[in-house]
């Protein structure tokens, strides 16, 4: 175990290094629906990590302000997607841009420093944890919370069901590179009763598609008996080393009222899944260079907080769609496939994420 | 019947069982898919869930314990196992298989 708040700059990197190694280790091989991160963000990210980094590099305190508007589960995705370390070692080594290994270094403990002073413990989820709340905000929500006992397989099954829909229904919202934009699951928290995962959906209806999506928010917090074994890793996956349905004792779900029975958590499950069915195919509809500008308004929307904190529009600014203009499917092309078997998918990330050298 | 292993792949949600595969190689497929059949496909995304909630195990080509099939496997409590490279092309429509979520084999 380690303390924070008492790791240089480099431990802290290294520590970054070694839960992207597991995270990315733990994805396998494979292409990403409906695009690989490459795929969408070649054309842009060093536009983007460029205009993020400028204004770490006019007024760092401002800046810190700035990240603490955002989710820190997005500031950890923007450490591994286009607009973080790769967007500016691009912009670096293509576009000549002066950021020196220093600059990015202390750019990078910046972003993760305002990651950990909002959690609990356990910062880079090494220990397989996603600490949003401490001991004592766990004590008080389950106090002020009404938690009906799961007792039937029926309704376990249901809640299980509910859980497969609203994530696969951010998936299709978010694509699944970006879907840190519309989901948070944290914990296991130790309870009295149990062991404590909350899976939380506060966007499931951005300006980017046209969704009407009555449920926006949800809230899905689940005890589980005791012995239960839930870890999270750094990108915020859930791995259980056993089925967990059966092992459900205590629930609380909400979206703007608590759900309580069978029929009223069916009947979201059924309302998410033709949002997920449609949305789904309203993606997979589109056309590849539809598929990267869509991206590119997630990957900013992401960032959304940030940008209106200094004032300004979060769409992505018209250079933007005059790369991808003019790079056409380049980049759709040659990133189809992974590049990395999954053996190597995990020391490949390590390496492409270290602020200090120059490998992408 | 004999089952001998005809694949491995990457443990990602554990249980056995036995049942028939059912091929999916895009969503225009998922139709095809009923209750108890064993999906194989390359890899999963949320086009695929119906056919997932059907499924009594899932095998995919592609894939890690963090994948698509793997989150969605657990949650509903079905065996799954990724990362096999080439279930879709050893398996076939209406093949009997054991899929061995804790080992990662596939018997046949």
């Amino acid at each position: 175990m380690f303390e924070y708040s008492k790791l240089t700059d480099d431990e802290k990197i290294e520590k970054f290094l070694q839960a992207i190694q597991v995270a990315f280790s733990g994805m396998g091989e494979g292409e990403f629906w409906p695009a690989n991160a490459p795929q969408i963000e070649a054309s842009f990210s060093d536009i983007l990590a460029v205009s993020i980094f400028e204004k770490f590099k006019g007024d760092k305190e401002k800046f810190k302000k700035a990240l603490d508007r955002v989710e820190p589960e997005v500031l950890k995705a923007l450490l591994y997607l286009g607009g973080g370390i790769i967007g500016l070692k691009v912009a670096r080594i293509y576009e000549d841009y002066e950021i020196s290994i220093e600059e990015l270094k202390d750019f990078v403990v910046c972003i993760l420093d305002s990651v950990a002073k909002r959690r609990k413990g356990d910062e880079f989820c090494l220990g397989g944890k996603n600490l949003v709340l401490s001991s004592e905000e766990v004590k008080r929500l389950i106090k002020k919370t009404k938690w009906p006992a799961a007792k039937e397989l029926e309704l376990k099954k249901a809640i299980a069901g509910l859980n497969v829909t609203a994530e696969s229904l951010t998936w299709a919202i978010f694509y699944d590179i970006y879907r840190y934009a519309g989901m948070l699951i944290h914990g296991p928290y130790q309870v009295s009763r149990g062991i404590l995962l909350c899976r939380e959906f506060p966007d499931l209806n951005p300006p980017i598609w046209n969704l009407q999506n009555r449920c926006p928010k949800l809230k899905v917090h689940l005890i589980y008996e005791e012995g239960v074994e839930i870890k999270i890793d750094f990108l915020n996956h859930q791995i259980y080393e056993v089925p967990i349905v059966d092992s459900l004792r205590f629930y609380s779900i909400a979206t703007d009222k608590p759900l309580k029975t069978l029929k009223e958590i069916g009947e979201l499950d059924n309302y998410y899944s033709r949002l997920r069915q449609e949305q789904a195919e309203r993606v997979g509809g589109l056309k590849p260079l539809e598929i990267i500008k869509k991206g590119a308004k997630i990957h900013y929307y992401m960032l959304k907080d940030f940008f209106e904190f200094y004032g300004e529009d979060w769409w992505p600014p018209k250079e933007v769609y005059e790369r991808i203009g003019r790079m056409g499917l380049k980049y759709w092309k040659r990133y189809r496939r992974p590049r990395h078997p999954h053996q190597e998918k995990g020391l490949w990330a390590r390496k492409v994420f270290d602020p200090r050298n120059n490998f992408i | 019947m004999s089952e001998k292993k005809v694949l491995q792949g990457i443990t990602a949600s554990p249980g056995v069982t036995k049942g028939k595969v059912k091929i999916i190689l895009g969503p225009s497929e998922v139709g095809k898919m009923e209750k108890g059949d064993i999906l194989v496909t390359a890899m999963t995304n949320p086009l695929f869930v119906p056919a997932m909630e059907k499924a009594a195990a899932i095998v995919t080509d592609e894939g890690g314990i963090t994948c698509h099939a793997a989150i969605v496997s657990r949650e509903l409590g079905i065996p799954c196992v990724v990362g096999t490279k080439r279930a879709t092309k050893v398996l076939g429509d209406g093949m009997e298989i054991v899929v061995d979520g804790k080992s990662g084999e596939i018997l046949g």
